[in-house]
């Protein structure tokens, strides 16, 4: 249900849009020495991280507004006095994205940015899904989909440039009232609640490799072509940017696609990694809803989580999945990796 | 002076007049020292420097303390040369005893004071791509995509020893050496301070707790080699020093020799 965007280096970008690119690297001896993990993108224990919003076109002022203090509203669930981290959402909003212009590259870009500066960590576009990104300075791979709500992890967010969005929570069907009637329903609460959690630099936990290992998950154990299935029927994905799998391809977007969703191991050394070990499940915001469905019946059984295979919104265990508010386990790892001063240490 | 294309890709020799003798200002050129000839990277001689000049007074739309100029190019034959690389390259002054590894500083601030001394000529900024260890232990190490190359990790990742010099107040210059460092693969929840007390001297000694020190963590994994940054524990901005970054890498792992 979500992506977050990472940086490949020198890597081409997989075509599906923009992925979650997790790896299928399994740590062993040659990784204890991998100077590389989860604080890569990690807030400094204290932040607040300044959240702007950028104006979506074709909605009145006030519907944004509704919208957008529905939003904040959904992402300060996250807020815990146990936890050192916090939004804060005073930054005035940005303009509607630019059209295409000789002077910004129009990823889905503001304009009218050279008025005032506006410091800020993190910017939310509601703009209606999908949405296609233009880069006209990248010559490969230009064209970036975004049909997934998505966000920037952690500090991630402060690498885009000024004015361009790093988290994408807009509708995903266009059956709505409002704009802000849209963010009453569940599905849209646990997306805004899911990708908030990615900006506070949380990753997935069904693709934590200490979990997976501890709960017995592996690669293979997603059917992909019914995780394929479902996010077509119940999160309204065009079908046409996730064409049917063609696993014969190494390159084949949709396998590349389900499979850093899904089946891969996030990368990264436990030594310089947050990753949540005490739990027994997968319960936590920070799954994918669907997950649980697409898992092979042979595998749900194993790691003794309901699953099915009806594919239909009425689905209790998908309906079960889509959690309104942290769980209490989302809660403690997020103080866990955030201590708040009592716990983190002071100076001497 | 109008550029003409030739400008753009031979840039013009640098003119050092009396006029551009070290003065006691904050606008400083740079020189930057390419890095060292190696497999696709021919680019200059071993002895080709650039000066990027910094506009030292206003003149018309030349404003005070920008650098719109074309580099130039130095050689050891020109003005001042002489004064430089003797700070940049210590390894030039022969002595018996002493291996002729190259050497000398990869960031400098020449000193700016009366003659005779080590006052440079006109340059300020050093920037010495040669002494330079890139990518280092740590910034090497990528995040993959599904089917994209995986790196290899930088060959002083994997040491288990390091040793460095830290120039401190009073004219004192401490030697730091650390070995078994593999010992600290299991981060101690709560990693001891070690204090020595010797002639006098207290030294305080204690492995960072990285997961709560994200600034100092972030800045190491996006190349810093020596800057500033905020000790949280301690509650204060120290210096850092990477290391890593100006350490000679062993060839046959990899990585810069």
């Amino acid at each position: 249900m979500s992506c977050c965007l990472r940086v490949a280096p020198r890597a081409a970008a997989p075509r599906a849009g923009a992925l979650l690119q997790a790896t299928s690297t399994t740590l062993g001896a040659a990784d204890a020495d991998v100077i590389m993990g989860t604080w890569d993108y990690k807030w400094p224990l204290g932040s607040v991280i300044r959240v702007a919003f950028q104006r979506p076109a074709g909605f009145t002022p006030e519907d944004f507004q509704a919208a957008r203090a529905a939003v904040q509203a959904i992402a300060e669930r996250w807020h815990d006095d146990k936890a050192a981290i916090r939004f804060d959402f005073s930054t005035p909003d940005f303009d509607v994205p630019a059209t295409r212009g000789e002077k910004v590259h129009p990823r889905q870009r503001s304009d009218n940015l050279g008025g005032s500066w506006r410091e800020y960590d993190v910017l939310v576009s509601l703009a209606p899904l999908p949405l296609t990104l233009e880069d006209t300075i990248t010559e490969e791979n230009p064209f970036q989909d975004v049909f997934l709500p998505l966000s920037q992890l952690g500090t991630y967010a402060r690498r885009i440039d000024y004015g361009t969005p790093t988290l994408f929570v807009g509708p995903m069907h266009q059956n709505f009232e409002s704009l802000a009637a849209y963010y009453s329903e569940p599905l849209a609460q646990n997306m805004v609640l899911h990708e908030f959690g990615h900006a506070l630099g949380l990753a997935h936990e069904h693709q934590n490799p200490i979990l997976r290992k501890k709960l017995g998950l592996e690669e293979g154990d997603y059917d992909l072509a019914k995780a394929r299935e479902l996010l077509i029927t119940r999160l309204g994905v065009p079908e046409a940017k996730l064409p049917p799998l063609n696993p014969a391809d190494p390159a084949d977007p949709t396998t590349l696609f389900l499979r850093s969703h899904l089946e891969l191991s996030w990368p990264g050394n436990p030594r310089f990694s947050d990753w949540r070990t005490d739990s027994d499940t997968f319960e936590s915001v920070m799954t994918v809803p669907y997950h649980a469905c697409a898992l092979k019946p042979e595998a749900a059984e194993r790691l003794k989580i309901e699953s099915c295979d009806c594919g239909a919104d009425s689905c209790d265990s998908y309906k079960a999945a889509l959690f309104d508010r942290p769980t209490s386990a989302d809660r403690a790892f997020l103080a866990e990796m955030y201590p708040a001063p009592s716990q983190a240490g002071t100076a001497p | 002076m109008s550029r003409t294309p030739h400008d753009q890709f031979f840039p013009r020799r640098a003119q050092i007049g009396p006029g551009l003798q070290p003065t006691d200002t904050e606008l400083h050129d740079i020189l930057l020292i390419p890095p060292a000839p190696k497999n696709d990277i021919p680019a200059t001689t071993p002895e080709e420097f650039y000066r990027f000049p910094v506009v030292k007074v206003t003149d018309g739309a030349l404003r005070k303390g920008t650098y719109p100029h074309v580099p130039e190019v130095w050689d050891r034959q020109d003005v001042g040369q002489r004064k430089v690389y003797g700070i940049a390259h210590p390894d030039q002054v022969r002595s018996d005893g002493i291996p002729a590894d190259a050497r000398g500083p990869a960031f400098a601030i020449m000193p700016i004071k009366p003659e005779p001394g080590s006052s440079s000529c006109a340059f300020c900024y050093l920037i010495n791509a040669q002494q330079i260890l890139s990518p280092n232990a740590w910034t090497a190490e990528e995040w993959d995509a599904p089917g994209a190359r995986d790196l290899e990790a930088e060959a002083n990742a994997t040491r288990t020893d390091a040793e460095a010099l830290l120039a401190l107040p009073r004219g004192v210059v401490l030697r730091l050496r650390v070995t078994d460092l593999d010992a600290l693969d299991t981060f101690p929840s709560s990693p001891k301070v070690a204090t020595v007390t010797a002639d006098g001297v207290t030294y305080e000694l204690q492995p960072v707790a990285l997961k709560n020190e994200t600034e100092i963590w972030s800045e190491l994994r996006n190349g810093c080699i020596a800057g500033r940054v905020f000790h949280r524990q301690r509650g204060r901005v120290i210096p850092l020093l990477n290391v890593t970054s100006l350490m000679r890498t062993e060839p046959a792992r990899g990585g810069t020799p």
